[in-house]
Order: structure tokens, then sequence, then C-alpha cells
């Protein structure tokens, strides 16, 4: 399974032998800043959802439209969550504040597509998606804090529709979800011994890469998660675009104990189109 | 499987904010669901009832109809500190609004001899004027007077032992070193094991270590074992290392990985006898409590969870001698070298 894993990777990355092609080439780049809402409850940590709606999210992508469709993403949120408002205590003497968590997530997919259906009005794409997400998780209780970790890296498809609406409106939905993934998560109690020495690498990105061997492929059964988006863009001229943009992810996984994580986010993206 | 499929079915069917059915039943807020979270907790993720000698299915039965549905929040505090204590675990605690933490460990609770460690006499009158500290005392290092020993002090296990390669590499001409872990309060004892590789030409199997994995009492991950490994230049002289009673979890792990060098002698107290790795966790009402995940074995076999590492040579500061600017510990510490 593994194995067969690895190969799908190395097909997916061979593919972008069409980025060589010379055929007509559309790009666009745009930036998102938005917010996020996000309920998360990891019974790793805790069994009571912690939420937060936070103003600092921020995306970048760029699309190379040619023989195929290249798409790449990068999202970064960052999060502080709790289950209560935070509260003062007394620590020998110290009034100190139990603080909410912090939370760091990054997303960076990669999509290669074509279009099932181009029409006038009405375009249909569809392809395979590279769907990584890497999540640090500072939790905390009052005077003790923990480090916890969630990282997949995902294979699947995805599907985006868009219909004109005028010269200048379009509606737009899109769908990804993986088919198999490897996932890297916090063990059942936080940490262990494993987690202790990967840890003593000193280093976060080698810490990072020691969690993600640690980790193990999932299939359906044991992770799913998906994320949706839907988003109105309003063409400005030739170039320029502005977009309004809601997309809503989740996460639901059973090892080593359950997690449900939704995120509903809304996001303005100027795009430029070159 | 089956609940994979129902739970996109559902978040694809649901309006996305009304996405309850996915997450699992939570503990309820009233005295009663918070004390069966907290036994359960305790229950079913606590590494040590063993080595603590505690039978937590006869205490649920003790204090378990000590809580109702009219129990105040005064009440359930006090039933649920009274049920704690009976572990006398530096690493549990319960963090409540408006409250001093309560430490299951009598004597972190009580504060039993805390005063009998002051930094300042040790700054003050033993070391030299020139000695170098770190931000909040992190640590603290310089020569004593009048002899060619050199002391260093941490007051947590993390990065601030790095600077044990500034100390060795200052007082390299020093006939013996005093390292100082008197009330240490832990953190991450890998750091104390990378410094601490100066001391030994060979690799030096410690301890070894297994946490809890699952709910039920035998869950428990493979023993892993830890080495202390060489590391840099070799340091091959007499070192006396101060504990005492607060001296407590990744703390002690280092006292461990000296207590196996040859040129070590333990002075001081015995230290407190947490060891394991405390994680976090919050009930319904907001309050918060640590436990202890792991069980830590001696490389003989042995372990001294809830009994601390007994010193080679036992020796307690007197408060009047400490108010007086006298510290014995150090001084004894200071003799051996000697």
């Amino acid at each position: 399974m593994k194995r067969f894993f690895l190969i799908s990777l190395l097909l997916f990355f061979c593919l972008q032998a069409d980025l060589l092609a010379q055929k007509k080439v559309e790009n666009q780049l745009s930036l998102a800043l938005g917010m996020s809402h996000l309920k998360r409850q990891d019974l790793i940590f805790s069994p009571f959802p912690h939420q937060d709606l936070s103003l600092m999210q921020i995306g970048i992508n760029y699309q190379r439209n040619s023989r195929l469709i290249h798409s790449i993403d990068l999202q970064v949120g960052l999060f502080a969550p709790g289950y209560q408002t935070p509260y003062e205590y007394e620590e020998e003497g110290d009034v100190k504040t139990a603080t909410n968590d912090l939370f760091i997530f990054m997303n960076l997919d990669y999509r290669i597509g074509k279009y099932l259906v181009k029409h006038e009005k009405f375009n249909l794409e569809a392809g395979a998606a590279l769907i990584t997400k890497v999540q640090a998780l500072n939790y905390v209780y009052g005077r003790i804090g923990n480090f916890g970790y969630h990282s997949t890296i995902g294979l699947g498809g995805y599907v985006n529709g868009s219909y004109q609406l005028s010269d200048k409106q379009k509606l737009s939905m899109g769908l990804q979800l993986p088919l198999m993934s490897w996932l890297a998560r916090s063990p059942f109690s936080i940490n262990d011994d494993e987690y202790i020495e990967n840890t003593t690498q000193n280093s976060g990105i080698g810490t990072f890469f020691a969690f993600l061997a640690d980790g193990q492929l999932a299939t359906w059964d044991k992770l799913q998660y998906l994320d949706f988006d839907f988003h109105y863009e309003y063409l400005l001229n030739q170039k320029w675009s502005l977009k309004g943009q809601y997309g809503f992810s989740f996460i639901h996984v059973q090892v080593p104990r359950p997690m449900t994580s939704v995120q509903n986010n809304f996001n303005i993206t100027g795009t430029l189109k070159f | 499987m089956k609940k994979g499929i129902y739970n996109i079915i559902v978040i694809s069917m649901l309006w996305p904010f009304a996405c309850n059915e996915a997450f699992e039943p939570q503990p309820a807020n009233d005295p009663e669901a918070i004390f069966e979270n907290l036994w359960q907790a305790f229950d079913q993720q606590y590494a040590v009832f063993e080595e603590r000698v505690v039978n937590w299915g006869e205490l649920y039965e003790i204090y378990r109809p000590q809580v109702n549905s009219a129990t105040t929040e005064e009440e359930l505090h006090e039933v649920i500190s009274n049920l704690l204590a009976h572990l006398d675990d530096g690493h549990v605690s319960l963090t409540a609004r408006n409250r001093e933490v309560f430490f299951s460990n009598k004597i972190r609770e009580l504060q039993i001899e805390d005063e009998l460690f002051d930094l300042g006499v040790v700054i003050g009158n033993y070391l030299e004027e020139d000695y170098s500290s770190g931000t909040e005392d992190s640590y603290v290092y310089g020569k004593i007077k009048d002899a060619n020993i050199a002391y260093i002090y941490f007051d947590f296990v993390g990065d601030n032992f790095s600077v044990l390669d500034d100390f060795l590499s200052r007082y390299d001409q020093a006939k013996g070193y005093i390292i100082d872990l008197r009330h240490n309060s832990g953190g991450d004892f890998t750091h104390a094991f990378e410094a601490i590789g100066r001391f030994t030409s060979e690799p030096l199997y410690i301890f070894q270590s297994q946490t809890k994995d699952g709910p039920g009492g035998d869950d428990f991950t493979r023993w892993h074992q830890w080495f202390l490994l060489p590391r840099g230049k070799l340091v091959d002289k007499p070192i006396a290392v101060l504990t005492d009673r607060y001296t407590i979890s990744a703390g002690e792990r280092a006292v461990m990985a000296l207590d196996a060098l040859p040129s070590v002698t333990l002075i001081g107290d015995t230290t407190n006898g947490a060891h394991g790795t405390v994680i976090g966790r919050e009930l319904a009402n907001g309050w918060f409590y640590s436990l202890t995940v792991q069980k830590v074995m001696l490389a003989n076999g042995k372990s001294l969870e809830g009994i601390g590492l007994a010193p080679d040579i036992l020796v307690k500061n007197e408060l009047s001698a400490l108010q007086k600017g006298e510290d014995q510990v150090l001084e004894r510490a200071i003799t051996e070298i000697n």
C-alpha cells in the first residue's frame, strides 16, 4: 500500500512535463485575505470542542492554464481557540492567566486537471490533487502547555465548476478530497518517547520531518477530509478581478483518538491575470 | 468505514455550520459528571498507580458518594483535591478560576522546606563578582570564592543547559564542579542529556520509559531506552550535584544521568520522585488538571516514582543558618571537592 502511494506520488510529479508545453498559456496570481471560524474537538487533548473566529487568514494561489490546468495554493491561518474564556488563577502567590491555545495551520495544495466541459457559460474541470495540511497545535491548560501536531499528505481528486453570470461576473464551486493519505498525528497521550526523541532534533524542519516519518498510511475508514470552495468573481478589467470566497474544510480521524475539525473561511481575493 | 461514509454524507447534506453530528458526545457540566470525567481520565491515562501504591477504584467508592447534583463548586473542588492528594504526585495539579493551584504532592502544596534554598545567598556570599546569569536566572554560573571550584545552577531543564559548554570552557582549570539542581522545576530532559555528554567517554544506559497508549490498565508503548551519549571534549573531574525535594521531573532525570557517572557525588536531599511525562486536561466547568502518563525505570530495574533519588550525602540547610547567609549544602559540596 505504501509502495502504491509512493508510485502514485511519482506519477503525479511526472505529469509536470506539461509545464514545458508551449500552447497558449494563461496565468493568474491571487492573494486572499480573510477570516475563519474553527471548531475542533480532538480527544487526544480534550473532550470539548475548542473554537475561535480568526481574522488572521492569508492565501496565495498561482494558476496556469495551458493544455492542462495547474494550480498551486498556499494558505496560512492563525487561531487562538479555547473551550472557555481565559481566566485568572494563582500559583505560589502570583496571579496568572489561563490563556487560550495557539494553532498554526498551513495548507499547500497542488492540482492538475483539464476541462471536461468548456462552454461559453459553463465550465467544468476535474483532475488530480495533492493535498497537504500541516497543523501545529499548542494546547494550554492553565500552567501546563502541550504541543501537538496533525499533518496529512493526501492524493486524490478535485472538481471545479463555474458559471458565467455576465461578461464581468462569474460563480464558481469546487471540491477536493483525497483517496488516501499519509497521516502523522500526536500519539494517544500527547507525547511519548518517540515524540520526545523527534523533538531532540531541536530544529523546526528536522522535527517536522521526524514526526512525518512516524506517520501511517490512512484510507477512508480511518481518515476523512474534504475542502469545499464557493466564490463570486467580478472582473474589474482585462487583468484584475476581485472575488468574495467561502470555503469549508472538514477533517475527521479516528486514530489514535477521534478528532473532528470544521472550518468555515471567508476571504476577499484579488487576482491578476497575465 | 461506515462512520466515515456517514460523516461525509451528513456533512454534504447539512449546512456546514450545523456539523454537530460529527462531534463526539461531551461530558456534562454538572458536579457528578465532572467528577466521573476526572476519575475516568485518570483511570485510563494515569500511568503510575502501582508505583504510588494507590487503589484508584477504592478511592472512587470513598469520594463519589460525596458528590451529588447539589454539590457546590467549593465542595467539588475540595472533594477532587482530597481525591488527588492520595496520589501525592508532584506532576498532578488542579487549576481553577480565582483560586490557588492545588498540588497533589504534599511537599509542593504545603511548600515544606521551600525556604531552605536561596539562590540569592549563593550569588551574594559564595560566587565571585564576575558570575554570569541567564534571563530570570535560568542559569547562574561562576567561580566559588577562595576556591578553585566552579559552580553552575539551572532553574529548569531546557535550552539553558547549552551554557554548560561555555561554563566548562571558562573554568577548564577548576579542580572540580558543582552543578546545583535544587528547586529545578524540570522541562525537557533531552537538553540535559545533550549537555551532560561532556562527562562521559562511552554511552551509558540511564533509564527506560513507557507511555500510556490506550485506556486499558496495561496499555503502554514498548519500553524505550535512553542513553547518555558522549559529546565533545571529555571532562573528567569531580562533580558535586546538589538536589532537594523540589528537584522534579526532567530535573530528576538529569540527576539520574549525572548519578551514572563515576565522578559524581549527590549532595543534599532526596528528589521529589515525579519522573514521568505530564500532560494537561480540562473539565467541563473550565478547571484544568495535570497527570502523569509515563513510567520510568532506572537501569538497575528499579522505579523511584513516588520515592525520589536519595543523595550520597544527606545534608539539609537550617533556616537560621541560611538567614545568616550560610548555605550548608553548598559548603559540604565545596568540602567534598576540596
